[in-house]
């Protein structure tokens, strides 16, 4: 009696093979690559890791379609560089020549080998570059009225993160090579240690900066080198990159977490790929400069 | 224990515990099992679809699809789906297919069949009644005629007429529409054409022509040094493979005693009996510079040579160059001298110079004899006794002709609008001919009326750009153009 209902446990679900469609659409770049991977079983017990094999879907016929333009993705490798447990070639599926505008459609379509169908659309935030900021009108730094900040304000859109950069361009005397160096919004004291707090992931749609925080920036681009004449400042650029709705969702989603360490058993999992899994959403990048004062940097030292 | 109760206890144990115990043994290993149902397989309905002609893009519910007829579409689910097929040239074409999963449709269109994917071909020519042939193939048929229910696409459209040149074309036909083609045919009976497709001729692009009393003509080329025709042989004579200082020749002329071709070119000329070619250069002789512009040989057996510096009188040995008072112009474009043996010095700013067989040198200009231009191009002179001289186009007149008749200057406006009168010839008819880059005029007097422009409309040739003319014993006109090689012209007898 006792031995019949001896069961022993097996903490794995029944396997079955999902598959998941990923690609990030953007603006600033003429070539789109796009993944398609399986789901997979772990070949040593309940350990993911072992699992060496790139679990790419190869085969597929993936297509674009862009103001009612068929794009053919084609399938390609590339020998992996990354970290991870994989140890054979990276697949992935790209097109050349084309580079979706902001406020545009791209529908995306993956015959698999076996038939199954996976699908996503997504737009391009409608942010063009010219009216998007409103920012300082003088656009000089320091600031025409004496503010002893700098103001950087943008256009809201509804459902869309914002991730802006803030960074110094310069040129090292002898060299054509555009450097960067990026600016924090501020710094602050965490430990008794003064550390710079970059932008992140927002949406709120302006931020400012002190002077204060710029100068030292700017202090910090000859690294130990006193002859700032060695340097040309250009400009600071404002980059920004509006994430779509889609790829917006998924970072929301993703930041439900109480730290680090917690995991939630009721984590989102989140997709917009009908059919299966993953995330096919877009970007647009845009630039913003504002340019120093000659006097300003010849305070500084650096004329 | 009597029997009975043993039995009763056996029968006990045997119908109530047993059936008891086994029942809660399995019961107690009765567990409820949640199954996730098996994932459906995907869709599998498929069209086949294909055409007459293939190749037409096929589309999906509006969206392009990597497929071209004859092909296939599968993995779709069962439904109602828009099929569109594109293709240049052709109307888009739309139909819905049912899809069953399970089940294979195919469909075929015939766009020969469809009246409105078609289009037509209206062939005319000039003259009409040509034959015209599609691809190579008779139609049966004979110009005007419009050829109806074309599939789509890309034809060529021959002509053949009895005494004309076969001419082709190529033409694009779409759907319902008509395309035209007209063909201006050849007549053979009145020209005969020598290119590089269809004769031993080096190159069709030739700038200057002169005709021995032999009846061999002489080309001058842009690329290929000079040619000798003789009626049946080519013969090329090139910097590479002679004494011809460059390949590039800008005049060419014939002695009177049919012995010296003058050959000039933009680094020096050639004299050439037949068989020995004599070179000579700036600084190798008294030529005061490279570049020969023109040549002219008078009674005495002088040879005049024009350059970009001035005229240089010589006889191959002793050399003169004339000073600004007597020629006041550098650039010598034209030179001819007339029956009275006058040489007439054309100059490219300063109009024209004549010197008398004493040594007189007289200039006419614009301003004081009413010519039409100071910019000389060509000039020839006629047995009548005058002097026909033609002219670029000026800021305040087009290119023109004037003519001196012996006493004063006329002008004669009588060629079309062109930037340039490349040359001059008069025939043993008294016609002038000129040639121009808007085509050959002829003309015998000075007036509009009695004008002729032969050009592309009116011959089928492509004489836009005529270099140089001139006649030989026969009465044929030699006609040398930049492009379209050499053309004979029997239309003069």
């Amino acid at each position: 009696m006792f031995y019949s209902c001896d069961v022993s446990l097996n903490p794995n679900a029944p396997f079955r093979q999902r598959y998941a469609l990923s690609g990030i659409m953007r603006n600033d770049t003429s070539v789109q690559v796009v993944t398609l991977t399986k789901s997979y079983q772990p070949t040593d017990g309940l350990n993911p890791l072992s699992n060496t094999n790139d679990p790419a879907v190869i085969g597929a016929e993936v297509n674009m379609w862009y103001r009612d333009t068929l794009y053919e993705l084609r399938d390609t490798t590339i020998v992996r560089t990354d970290t991870s447990q994989y140890k054979d070639s990276v697949h992935y599926y790209y097109v050349n020549n084309f580079q979706p505008q902001p406020g545009e459609y791209v529908d995306i379509e993956a015959v698999l080998p076996n038939g199954l169908l996976l699908q996503s659309t997504t737009k391009l935030p409608d942010a063009q570059n010219y009216g998007f900021f409103n920012s300082d009108d003088d656009r000089t730094i320091p600031p025409a009225d004496g503010r002893k900040y700098i103001y950087v304000g943008w256009q809201q859109f509804p459902n869309v993160l914002y991730q802006p950069r803030v960074v110094i361009t310069y040129y090292v005397k002898g060299d054509t090579t555009k450097q960067e160096k990026e600016v924090p919004l501020y710094y602050d004291n965490i430990n008794g240690i003064s550390t710079p707090i970059f932008p992140t992931q927002t949406k709120i749609t302006f931020f400012n900066i002190d002077l204060a925080t710029i100068n030292r920036a700017l202090n910090e681009i000859p690294q130990g080198n006193n002859d700032k004449l060695q340097y040309t400042i250009a400009n600071i650029d404002i980059q920004m990159i509006i994430y779509d709705e889609n790829l917006t969702t998924y970072y929301s989603s993703m930041q439900t977490g109480v730290d680090a360490f917690t995991v939630r058993l009721d984590q989102p999992d989140y997709s917009d790929i009908t059919g299966g899994y993953g995330i096919f959403g877009s970007y647009v990048r845009t630039d913003f400069y504002l340019k120093f004062t000659a006097e300003y940097l010849k305070a500084l030292g650096y004329y | 224990m009597t029997k009975n109760k043993v039995k009763i206890l056996r029968n006990i144990f045997l119908f109530v515990l047993v059936p008891f115990i086994t029942g809660i043994s399995f019961y107690s290993c009765n567990k409820d099992v949640s199954v996730t149902p098996p994932d459906a397989p995907p869709p599998n309905g498929y069209i086949y679809i294909n055409s007459y002609p293939g190749g037409f893009h096929i589309y999906l519910d509006s969206k392009a699809r990597r497929r071209a007829t004859p092909d296939s579409i599968t993995w779709l689910k069962t439904g109602t789906y828009l099929i569109t097929l594109k293709k240049d040239l052709f109307k888009d074409t739309s139909f819905t297919v049912n899809v069953v999963e399970g089940e294979k449709r195919s469909v075929f269109i015939d766009f020969s069949q469809n009246l409105s994917m078609l289009g037509s071909i209206n062939c005319t020519s000039k003259p009409s009644k040509a034959q015209i042939f599609l691809n190579d193939s008779s139609t049966g048929h004979f110009t005007p005629y419009t050829l109806q229910n074309v599939l789509p696409g890309q034809y060529e459209i021959k002509y053949h007429l009895n005494n004309f040149l076969d001419d082709s074309a190529t033409v694009t036909v779409s759907s319902s529409n008509v395309s035209n083609i007209q063909i201006a045919l050849v007549d053979t009976t009145l020209w005969q054409t020598y290119s590089t497709k269809n004769s031993g001729i080096q190159t069709n692009n030739l700038s200057c022509i002169a005709i021995d009393k032999d009846n061999v003509i002489w080309l001058g080329t842009y690329d290929q040094g000079f040619i000798k025709f003789d009626g049946n042989r080519w013969q090329e004579y090139t910097s590479s493979g002679s004494r011809l200082p460059d390949n590039k020749v800008s005049t060419i002329v014939v002695d009177k005693n049919n012995n010296l071709k003058f050959v000039g070119t933009m680094r020096g000329f050639v004299t050439f009996d037949g068989s020995n070619m004599h070179f000579y250069g700036y600084q190798t002789s008294g030529l005061p510079d490279f570049n020969v512009l023109s040549i002219a040989i008078d009674n005495e057996d002088n040879w005049y040579i024009g350059t970009h510096a001035g005229l240089t009188i010589t006889n191959g040995s002793n050399w003169l160059t004339y000073n600004t008072e007597q020629v006041p112009d550098n650039l010598i474009t034209s030179l001819a001298v007339d029956y009275n043996d006058n040489l007439w010095v054309g100059m490219a700013n300063s109009g024209i110079a004549r010197k008398t067989p004493g040594g007189s040198w007289y200039t006419f200009n614009q301003a004081d004899f009413q010519i039409i231009s100071d910019n000389v191009t060509s000039v020839t002179s006629s047995p009548l006794g005058e002097v026909w001289v033609g002219f670029a186009k000026s800021t305040v007149f087009g290119s023109g002709l004037s003519y001196y008749s012996g006493s004063s200057w006329k002008n004669a406006y009588t060629i079309p609008p062109s930037s340039k009168t490349n040359n001059l010839m008069i025939d043993h008819l008294n016609n002038k001919w000129v040639a121009t880059d808007q085509g050959l005029v002829k003309f015998s007097s000075p007036t509009v009326s009695g004008t002729t422009i032969f050009n592309f409309d009116n011959t089928g040739l492509n004489i836009s750009d005529v270099t140089g003319v001139a006649e030989d014993t026969y009465g044929n006109i030699w006609i040398t153009t930049n492009g379209a090689g050499l053309i004979k012209y029997k239309g003069n007898h």
